[in-house]
């Protein structure tokens, strides 16, 4: 039986639902050695911001139990570099690659989109949900107001399909996923980190020189698969799931709570082959499970 | 690269101090100062791979000395003749040697298991027949690491109770044998590489390399996670340890 693994991300089509999570892909060249990118339903570069970032001071990532810890500050090329010295390498495969975009304010924003729209980005992920940086990410999570104003901005300038990042860290993340749809994202990706520290007990300082850091992992799978099925009952728009995906069977779970694609990330620092073999693995399943579409798959729960 | 190996032997050599051999299945070429980033769990606890500089690298073997500080160091050396285990590398650069230049004096020197670094650097000297001056500083005797094969490399030791070799720091052997124009490579804690740079630093024909240690997340390049500040103190970028590095010339590195 031949399966169909594409899906419809707001316009997009993926070859499967595979995708990786911004920050712990680099620029996707760092996996060349390690899995065919042509393999992969989308390549979701590291976060971009107009100028280049020089990050947060060292430490910077610290394990926890069955998760990780990090502040990296979104330490990024700028998206002039992006353009001109990232981008063309990736041109030789044929996977979309999508552009994780911040900025300082709502201007910001929308001038890397803008920017971007000439460039062969396929599609971009806006981060409002980045907990490392003082300004930016974060505290546009919970604003509704900066929400419609930066969608409304960037669907001006960008003319493929915009996805919404959002944060765990607010209140309501269905409300805010609401806001997203009703001003024309084509489809949210959920969840970013959940704020979290670490604390070294014998000098009791925090293991992150940012003090606090996105918890990221297996540790956060429920949390993730809770607020991907909160979401889906409440919009229309695609899903894309997020969240301590270690293996096909994380992923599935995910497609069965609501997403319509999944993002794989604190799993490619430990297996930077996994992305190809959970690419392989739900194509295996919907095989053997008798399934002729991944879509037959998503938010089928049942109770 | 990904690869695997099987235990021959995970042998305790002292205080926390272990020798792990793996004999490799794919062949693999290694450099002094790189590491392989190792899978010590087969469950999500813990959850990140544990990077090792490399002690040794012959044919299909693979040496390495470390010790154990946590769950991860515990669970490697739980690892028993036979076992398999998973790991990425041989990653990173390596320390840069001149062989052409015969007249400069090289001195290398290890701290803790950063020593591990140095004994690779000080056997490929020793095969391609450059000379050099070997130091290996500890606080005391059972905290040395491999003594019988730095031994045999003819190594000066330093350690802070005086149970072996001089009694002191590694700085002090070191003041006895610096030269002009002498070349230094190091690996080891943070606060030994700003001691040698301190006295590096005030000689200009001196160079000084240091393979650097990091917290890393992915060991690849991804996270950006192992970085250390590269250039002056109020102008510099974060440069990857485990990509750009494990080597720096130290006098580009603020610390």
């Amino acid at each position: 039986m031949r399966v169909n693994t594409t899906v419809n991300i707001g316009g997009l089509v993926l070859k499967n639902p595979v995708m990786t999570a911004s920050g712990t892909f680099g620029y996707g060249l760092e996996f060349e050695e390690y899995v065919n990118l042509n393999k992969l339903g989308a390549i979701v570069v590291k976060g971009i911001a107009l100028n280049p970032v020089k990050g947060n001071k060292p430490q910077r990532l610290v394990e926890t139990p069955a998760g990780i810890m990090n502040a990296i500050g979104l330490q990024n090329v700028g998206v002039e570099a992006f353009i001109s010295e990232k981008l063309p390498l990736l041109k030789k495969y044929s996977t979309p690659v999508i552009a994780n975009i911040y900025g300082t304010d709502v201007d910001g924003y929308i001038k890397v989109a803008q920017r971007l729209n000439d460039s062969a980005t396929a599609a971009v992920e806006i981060n409002i949900s980045c907990p490392n940086v003082k300004k930016g990410g974060l505290q546009f999570a919970s604003d509704k107001d900066a929400i419609a104003t930066m969608m409304n901005g960037i669907k001006k300038v960008f003319t493929r399909p915009v996805i919404v990042k959002l944060s765990p860290n607010t209140g309501n993340i269905e409300e805010m996923a609401q806001v997203c749809e009703d001003n024309g994202a084509d489809a949210v990706s959920l969840i970013n980190t959940l704020v979290g520290l670490s604390i070294n007990l014998k000098t009791r300082r925090p293991n992150i020189a940012n003090v606090f850091g996105g918890l990221s992992g297996p540790a956060i799978k429920p949390v993730a698969l809770a607020m991907v099925h909160k979401v889906s009952k409440k919009i229309k728009i695609p899903i894309i799931g997020i969240g301590g995906i270690m293996n096909t069977t994380d992923a599935l779970e995910f497609i069965v709570a609501g997403a319509s694609a999944v993002q794989i990330g604190t799993a490619n620092f430990v297996d930077p082959s996994i992305t190809g073999i959970i690419a392989d693995g739900i194509k295996s399943y919907l095989d053997d499970n008798g399934i002729n579409s991944i879509t037959e798959l998503t938010g089928t729960l049942e109770y | 690269m990904k690869n695997s190996g099987k235990v021959v032997f995970n042998k305790k050599t002292g205080e926390g101090l272990y020798h792990l051999r793996l004999a490799v299945k794919k062949r693999f070429k290694a450099k002094p100062a790189q590491f392989i980033n190792v899978k010590v769990s087969d469950t999500v606890v813990p959850l990140l791979r544990r990077p090792f500089s490399i002690f040794s690298a012959e044919k299909k073997e693979l040496d390495l000395v470390y010790k154990v500080i946590g769950e991860g160091t515990r669970l490697l050396s739980e690892k028993k003749k036979g076992d398999a285990v998973d790991f990425i590398g041989p990653q990173g650069n390596t320390y840069p040697v001149d062989l052409k230049d015969k007249k400069s004096k090289l001195i290398i020197i290890g701290g803790g298991t950063g020593a591990a670094s140095v004994h690779f650097l000080a056997n490929e000297l020793k095969k391609s027949k450059r000379k050099f001056t070997l130091i290996q500083g500890a606080r005391n005797k059972r905290l040395i690491v491999a003594e019988k094969e730095f031994k045999k490399l003819g190594c000066l030791f330093a350690t802070e109770d005086g149970s072996l070799g001089t009694r002191g720091y590694v700085t002090d052997v070191l003041k006895k044998v610096l030269e002009p124009n002498a070349v230094i490579y190091a690996c080891g804690p943070e606060p030994m590489i700003k001691a040698v740079k301190r006295i590096t630093e005030k000689m200009d024909d001196v160079k000084f390399y240091a393979s650097f240690e990091a917290y890393m997340g992915c060991g690849i390049g991804a996270c950006i996670s192992c970085v250390i500040p590269v250039g002056v103190a109020d102008n510099f970028v974060y440069k990857r340890v485990c990509k750009e590095g494990t080597v720096f010339d130290v006098s580009e590195v603020v610390i």
